[in-house]
């Protein structure tokens, strides 16, 4: 028996002296929710059996009142399809479906972040976090560079996925990686980078959806918020808007309270 | 006299842009020639990937010549079939702020307007499942049961078209709301009392800064409603922005 996690070289380019970032992928890096476009394509290809009524009629509530609880509804039913379609199929299979779901989506990126990527990628470890599986993860933080990645592991039997899966708190795992240089920042958008942005410098609130905002409250801590051609950071209630194409380091400078 | 909101539609209240859903659908049923599925998603796709000095602008230009080289090819009947299908699958698609405006200024008494770049007909069905008033779009001429080619459209000067709608229905601009997302929108804005700048491009927000207009931006389901204060935007707090006017 396997852990997948096992099978990867993750934070092999881990260098000890430099700082590190970390940044959730979903809706963080990605204007979309890579699990939900990897589930999609694999029912289109025949490898999962078709999105059962109830996943698409939440989606569609979502989209119609775009509250939280619709959206965090119709991705619970979206994720519980996902593991109850796992067991049993083989790895390299859906690993090829990740490079070709990755090929195909990848360019669907928030500038803003994927700039601040850049920016720190000479000077920090660049850490990509999230709950998703790491054989899907993979072709996406090789794809942005980033030097060591952490998700969700499922265990392998036999070239095949078993029903055991292994979620993560993103800090704890974070924890088992890190070696004994700060964290200078985390980029995120959820409820679930809480206790990365508590072990943070400077933690970001990218995007916040409105839970995040209400449970950082008392942090006081900078929003920065993206849209069309724009970013817009707050710190302190104090505004800065910023015009595509973005004077990164100028940006960066505003997110440590330096510009 | 009455007073007013005027209100762009799509990128405004409608979160994608109707007309471009139309355009896209139509071209993936054949129905715009053999080659325009393959143009517009490789125009679609410099934007996505954005490519140097490929804006979504560029992918506007491209999508409306390849809409305009064909018009008069498609038949109206399957042009209102296509924008039925669009408008169900999108017309609950809103942003929350912009909708909920909407339906305050209307119950306090306010003439909602409608003025827009997309066809007139989508206009004209997506007013009305939000009880506007009066709305403008963009005519595409019918003739014998087809298209002529010929346009109108009145969001190339949306002030007079606002002009037209305040004449026609006698308004004020005094006390009333303007809302839109682009550059096309600053000159209705400027009419009126209470302009707001809304998930506005960067264009806009330089006109909005400049001339201290309010900014609001919804990501998620969070609203973010920038005000300027003395000489700078602050952020106004959940009970500052109950009273954005």
């Amino acid at each position: 028996m396997l852990c997948y996690s096992e099978t990867m070289l993750i934070g092999e380019g881990v260098d000890k002296v430099k700082p590190d970032a970390s940044f959730d992928l979903d809706g963080t890096v990605f204007k979309f929710t890579v699990l939900e476009q990897y589930t999609h394509w694999l029912c289109e290809q025949g490898i999962f059996r078709p999105l059962p009524d109830a996943v698409l009629d939440a989606k569609a509530e979502w989209k119609a009142d775009n509250t939280e609880a619709n959206y965090t509804s119709h991705l619970n039913l979206l994720v519980g399809f996902f593991v109850d379609q796992i067991p049993g199929k083989d790895v390299s299979t859906l690993e090829v479906a990740a490079e070709i779901v990755a090929n195909q989506e990848r360019h669907r990126r928030w500038n803003v972040t994927t700039g601040i990527i850049s920016h720190l990628r000479d000077s920090h470890n660049l850490f990509a976090i999230s709950l998703m599986p790491e054989w899907l993860m993979a072709p996406f933080a090789r794809d942005l560079g980033f030097t060591a990645m952490i998700g969700s592991t499922y265990v392998v039997q036999d070239g095949r996925f078993t029903d055991e899966a292994h979620t993560i708190d993103k800090a704890l795992a974070y924890a088992e990686h890190e070696h004994g240089t700060s964290l200078v920042l985390h980029m995120g958008d959820t409820v679930g980078d809480g206790s990365l942005f508590d072990i943070s410098e400077h933690p970001v609130l990218f995007n916040p959806s409105r839970t995040l905002l209400e449970s950082r409250a008392e942090h006081n801590e900078v929003v920065v918020m993206s849209h069309k051609d724009t970013a817009t950071v707050i710190r302190d209630g104090d505004v800065r808007i910023f015009g595509a194409p973005f004077d990164i380091a100028d940006l960066w400078a505003n997110i440590r309270g330096e510009a | 006299m009455t007073k007013f909101a005027v209100f762009d539609l799509d990128g405004t209240l409608i979160r994608w842009q109707l007309y471009h859903a139309v355009v896209d659908r139509l071209a993936k049923e054949g129905h715009l020639g053999p080659d325009a599925r393959e143009v517009l998603h490789a125009a679609r796709m410099r934007w996505k990937r954005r490519e140097a000095g490929y804006s979504f602008r560029d992918y506007e230009i491209a999508l409306i010549k390849t809409y305009e080289e064909s018009v008069a090819t498609v038949s109206p009947a399957v042009f209102d079939e296509v924008m039925t299908s669009v408008i169900d699958e999108y017309k609950d698609q809103v942003y929350t702020y912009t909708r909920d405006l909407a339906i305050r200024l209307k119950s306090e008494g306010y003439t909602l307007l409608a003025i827009s770049g997309s066809h007139e007909e989508l206009v004209a069905a997506i007013a009305q499942h939000y009880d506007f008033d009066d709305w403008i779009g963009t005519r595409y001429k019918r003739k014998s049961g087809t298209f002529t080619g010929e346009k109108y459209v009145a969001s190339h000067d949306k002030e007079a078209a606002l002009r037209s709608l305040i004449t026609k229905h006698k308004l004020a601009t005094h006390e009333s709301y303007a809302i839109g997302d682009s550059k096309s929108d600053a000159p209705m804005l400027e009419m009126v009392d209470h302009p707001i700048a809304f998930n506005p491009d960067k264009a806009l927000y330089d006109i909005a800064l400049r001339n201290g207009w309010d900014i609001v931006v919804e990501r998620k389901n969070v609203v973010y409603t920038l005000r300027k204060q003395k000489s700078t935007y602050t952020l106004l707090d959940d009970t500052e922005t109950k009273d954005v006017s």
